[in-house]
C-alpha cells in the first residue's frame, strides 16, 4: 500500500513537471533534432524519457562551444565598452543599469509574470537541467558531489521539480523492486523528497541576480576604470582569460558573467551571486601570475555555477528554522542540562563552517575540471594547478580547543566570518592533487547509484 | 564732509603742480592696470564652483549625527582647492567606501587579509611599514614571516598586534611577501613600496591638507582620499577604520 501510494505520488509529480516543462522540452527536442522540424514532436513518454535521462556533464555534452561563447560574450564586451567599472561612479552606474534595456524578454500576462518569477518556462532557460540526486540529507547545509561531477547546478524551479520527480520515481521503483524481491527496508517517498528539497537550490534566479547587483554596486569605486588606457589593457586581458574558461562550460546556463578588476593590488578573487566575478589587479596585470589567475577565475566561475552563495543563504534560512525549534526545546531544559545548550549551539555553528569549507573544496574540484578542458596540454594543466597550490600559505598546526567554552568562542569567531571560511592549505592541496589524478585518469562517477539518506 | 574737504584740496594741489603730473599719471595707469588684471579673479570669485568641484548630495545613510555633521562639513569644502588635482569624485569614492559594508558578501578564493595590513602598493612613513593585526588579534597570533624577493627577511614567533618593519635601503621594485599564521588560519599578501615620485606627491598633498582648516572627520576623509588616489589602500582603510571608530558607524 505504502509503495503504491509512493508510486502514485511520484507519477503525479512527474506528470506535473512534464506539463510545466513541456515548452522547454519541445524546444530542446527541436534543437536536438533539427531534421524533424515538427514543433512539439514527441509523445509525453518521449519527454519523460528525456527528463529521466542521466544528467549531462561537460564531458558528455557534444554541443559546440561557440554558440555559448558568443552568447556569453556580451558580458565581457560590455565590460570592455566601459559600462561597468570606474571610480566613484556607483550611483551613475546604478542609474545607467536601470536605464539599460532588460536582456530578458518581457512577459506581459499575469500568468507569464508568475511563470517568469519562478523561472518556469522562461525563455532564457531553454534546456531543462535535471539533477540525479543520489544522496539526501535532512539539512540544507550539506554539500554533496565533492568531486564536482556536475559543473552546473539546476537553476530553475522547473529543473528542481524535475530532479525531485526523478528521485521520487527512483525511490518508488526501488520500493516496488524490494517488495517483489521479498523484503528489505523500504524508503518513505514523502520524507525522502522533503529532505531532498532542502538540498536543492530554490532561490529564484532573479533574486540571485539582484543580490549580486546590489553587492557589486557596493564595490563600484574599487574597480579599474575601462576608460583609462592602462586599465583597459588589464581588463581586456582578464576578460580573455575568463572567456577561455567559459567556453569550456558546454551546458546551458542562465548566467551573464560580468568580470571586474579591482584596483587593489592583490591576488584574491571573488564571486558574487548571479555571475559577477571580481579579481584583484595583480592577478590580471602580472604575467607571472597567469597560472594563478586562471585557477582563481575557474574557482570563482564554479562558485557561481554551483550557486554556492544562494545555497548558503537558503541553508541559513531553512536550517535555522529547524534549529530554532530544537533550540527552544533545549532552552526549556537549559536549567537541568546547561551543557547540552552549549553543545547544541556549537554543533549548529560548526555545521555552517564545515558547509562553507566543503563548498570551497568543491569549487576547487570544479576549477580543475574546467582547467582540464581549457588546457589540452597535461603539463600546462599541472603547472597551472600546482602554481596555485604552491602559493597557498603553510597550514598552521591545529590546536584543539581546551574546553567547551573555548570551542564555543572559536565557533562564534568563525561564524562572524562565515563567507571567508576556507579549508586549510594542506586540505586544499591534497584535494587539488587528487582531482589532478582524477581528470588525468578520466574517472567518472557511475550515474544512477542508489540513493543514500543521511538523517541529521 | 569735514574729512573730504582737506583731501579734495590736497588732490587739487597735486594735480595742478606741473612737477608732480608724471607721477600722478603713472600711479593712475598702474591702478587701472591692476583693476583690469583683477577683474577676472573677482568675477571668478562670484561664480559658482566648477561643476566637478562641488560635493552635492553625498549619498544616503548618514548613520550617526557625527556622520551627518561630517557630510555637511564636506559639502562646504571645495576639493579642487584643498587638494591640487582633486575633484568631488575623489571624495565621493572614499565616502562610498566608508558607508558600504567593509566586506561585501560573495565567495572569495582566499580569506582576505586583515584591514590595515600592507598589500599592493604601500607607503613607508619614516622608512617604516606598519602591520596592524588588531582585526585578528583574537585569533592568537602565532608567527609572522616576511620575505623580500623570496629571501627571508623576518621570522617572528608570537608577533605583537602592531609590527613595524624598517625598509631603509629597499626599492620600489622589490616584492615583499608576508604570511601571518594564527590559531585559526593563515593570511598572506604581497606588497611593493611606493615609487619615490609618487611618495613625494602624497606627502606634498598631505602637508597642504595640514594647512587647511577643516572639521576633524572631514580632514580624515580628505586624508583617506589622498591615499585612495595613490592606490595606497592599506593606508586608506586604516584611516577609514579610524573614521568609523570616531563616528560610531
Amino acid at each position: 500500500m505504502k509503495s503504491s501510494s509512493g508510486v502514485a505520488s511520484a507519477l503525479a509529480l512527474a506528470w506535473f513537471c512534464c506539463s510545466a516543462t513541456a515548452p522547454a522540452l519541445a524546444q530542446e527536442e527541436n534543437a536536438a533534432n533539427p531534421a524533424t522540424g515538427v514543433p512539439g514532436a514527441g509523445s509525453i513518454f518521449d519527454r519523460a524519457k528525456s527528463m529521466f535521462s542521466a544528467p549531462k556533464t561537460g564531458a558528455d555534452d557534444t554541443e559546440g562551444a561557440n554558440g555559448r561563447a558568443d552568447k556569453r560574450g556580451a558580458g565581457g564586451d560590455r565590460a570592455e565598452r566601459g559600462e561597468r567599472g570606474g571610480r566613484g561612479e556607483r550611483y551613475e552606474r546604478a542609474e545607467r543599469r536601470r536605464d539599460e534595456p532588460e536582456s530578458e524578454p518581457k512577459e506581459k500576462s499575469f500568468f507569464g509574470n508568475v511563470k517568469g518569477i519562478f523561472g518556469i518556462g522562461s525563455e532564457e532557460k531553454s534546456v531543462t537541467k535535471i539533477k540525479d540526486i543520489t544522496e539526501v540529507s535532512s539539512i540544507s547545509a550539506r554539500q554533496f558531489d565533492p568531486a564536482c561531477t556536475t559543473i552546473v547546478e539546476p537553476f530553475g524551479v522547473t529543473d528542481n521539480l524535475g530532479s525531485m520527480a526523478m528521485l521520487g520515481a527512483k525511490v518508488a521503483l526501488g520500493n516496488v523492486a524490494l517488495s517483489i524481491n521479498g523484503g528489505g527496508a523500504q524508503q518513505n517517498v514523502r520524507s525522502t523528497l522533503r529532505m531532498a528539497g532542502k538540498n536543492l537550490n530554490w532561490l529564484p534566479m532573479r533574486a540571485e541576480r539582484m543580490l549580486g547587483e546590489h553587492q557589486h554596486a557596493e564595490l563600484a569605486g574599487q574597480l579599474l576604470d575601462p576608460s583609462r588606457k592602462s586599465d583597459k589593457e588589464i581588463i581586456a586581458r582578464a576578460n580573455a582569460m575568463l572567456q577561455k574558461l567559459l567556453e569550456q562550460v558546454k551546458e546551458e546556463t542562465p548566467y551573464q558573467f560580468d568580470l571586474s578588476v579591482q584596483r587593489k593590488g592583490g591576488a584574491n578573487a571573488q564571486a558574487l551571486p548571479g555571475g559577477f566575478i571580481l579579481i584583484e589587479k595583480d592577478l590580471a596585470a602580472d604575467k607571472k601570475k597567469e597560472g594563478i589567475a586562471y585557477f582563481a577565475l575557474a574557482h570563482e566561475i564554479a562558485h557561481v555555477l554551483q550557486r554556492h552563495e544562494t545555497r548558503s543563504i537558503q541553508a541559513r534560512l531553512t536550517d535555522s528554522i529547524d534549529s530554532l525549534d530544537g533550540l527552544k526545546k533545549l532552552i526549556d531544559s537549559a536549567t537541568s542540562n546547561p551543557g547540552a545548550l552549549v553543545g547544541y549551539s556549537n554543533e549548529l555553528m560548526s555545521r555552517f563552517v564545515v558547509f562553507s569549507q566543503s563548498q570551497e573544496l568543491q569549487a576547487d574540484a570544479c576549477a580543475v575540471r574546467l582547467l582540464d578542458s581549457a588546457f589540452a596540454d597535461r603539463k600546462r594543466l599541472a603547472e597551472v594547478i600546482r602554481s596555485y597550490a604552491k602559493s597557498l600559505p603553510a597550514a598552521p598546526t591545529a590546536t584543539a580547543p581546551q574546553n567547551q567554552l573555548e570551542m564555543f568562542v572559536d565557533n562564534v569567531g568563525k561564524m562572524s566570518k562565515l563567507q571567508d571560511q576556507h579549508p586549510n592549505s594542506q586540505e586544499r592541496s591534497l584535494n587539488l592533487e587528487k582531482m589532478l589524478v582524477e581528470v588525468a585518469t578520466a574517472k567518472t562517477r557511475v550515474a544512477g547509484s542508489p540513493v543514500v539518506v543521511t538523517p541529521r | 564732509m569735514h574729512f573730504f574737504l582737506p583731501a579734495a584740496l590736497a588732490i587739487r594741489n597735486v594735480t595742478t603742480r606741473p612737477s608732480l603730473r608724471p607721477v600722478v599719471v603713472a600711479l593712475v595707469t598702474i591702478a587701472g592696470m591692476m583693476t583690469l588684471a583683477c577683474a577676472p579673479l573677482a568675477a571668478r570669485a562670484q561664480q559658482p564652483a566648477k561643476p566637478g568641484c562641488t560635493l552635492t548630495g553625498l549619498p544616503q545613510s548618514e548613520r550617526t549625527p557625527q556622520m551627518a555633521a561630517a557630510a555637511r562639513s564636506l559639502g562646504n569644502t571645495d576639493p579642487c582647492k584643498i587638494v591640487p588635482g582633486f575633484t568631488a569624485k575623489s571624495l565621493a569614492t572614499v565616502w562610498n567606501s566608508l558607508l558600504s559594508s567593509s566586506r561585501t558578501g560573495g565567495r572569495r578564493l582566499e580569506t582576505p587579509v586583515p584591514t590595515g595590513t600592507p598589500q599592493g602598493i604601500t607607503l613607508a612613513q619614516r622608512q617604516v611599514v606598519i602591520f596592524d593585526f588588531s582585526e585578528v588579534a583574537g585569533e592568537q597570533l602565532k608567527s609572522l614571516r616576511i620575505d623580500v624577493d623570496q629571501k627571508p627577511l623576518l621570522n617572528q614567533q608570537n608577533p605583537g598586534v602592531k609590527v613595524e618593519l624598517p625598509v631603509t635601503g629597499f626599492g620600489p621594485d622589490q616584492v615583499f611577501s608576508w604570511t601571518l599564521t594564527t590559531g585559526r588560519g593563515a593570511y598572506r599578501a604581497e606588497f611593493k613600496l611606493i615609487a619615490e615620485s609618487d611618495r613625494r606627491e602624497v606627502e606634498t598633498r598631505l602637508s597642504r591638507l595640514g594647512t587647511e582648516s577643516l572639521d576633524p572627520v572631514a580632514r580624515l576623509l580628505y586624508t583617506a582620499a589622498i591615499y585612495d588616489d595613490a592606490d595606497l589602500f592599506a593606508q586608506r582603510d586604516h584611516v577609514l577604520a579610524e573614521i568609523r571608530r570616531a563616528t560610531g558607524i
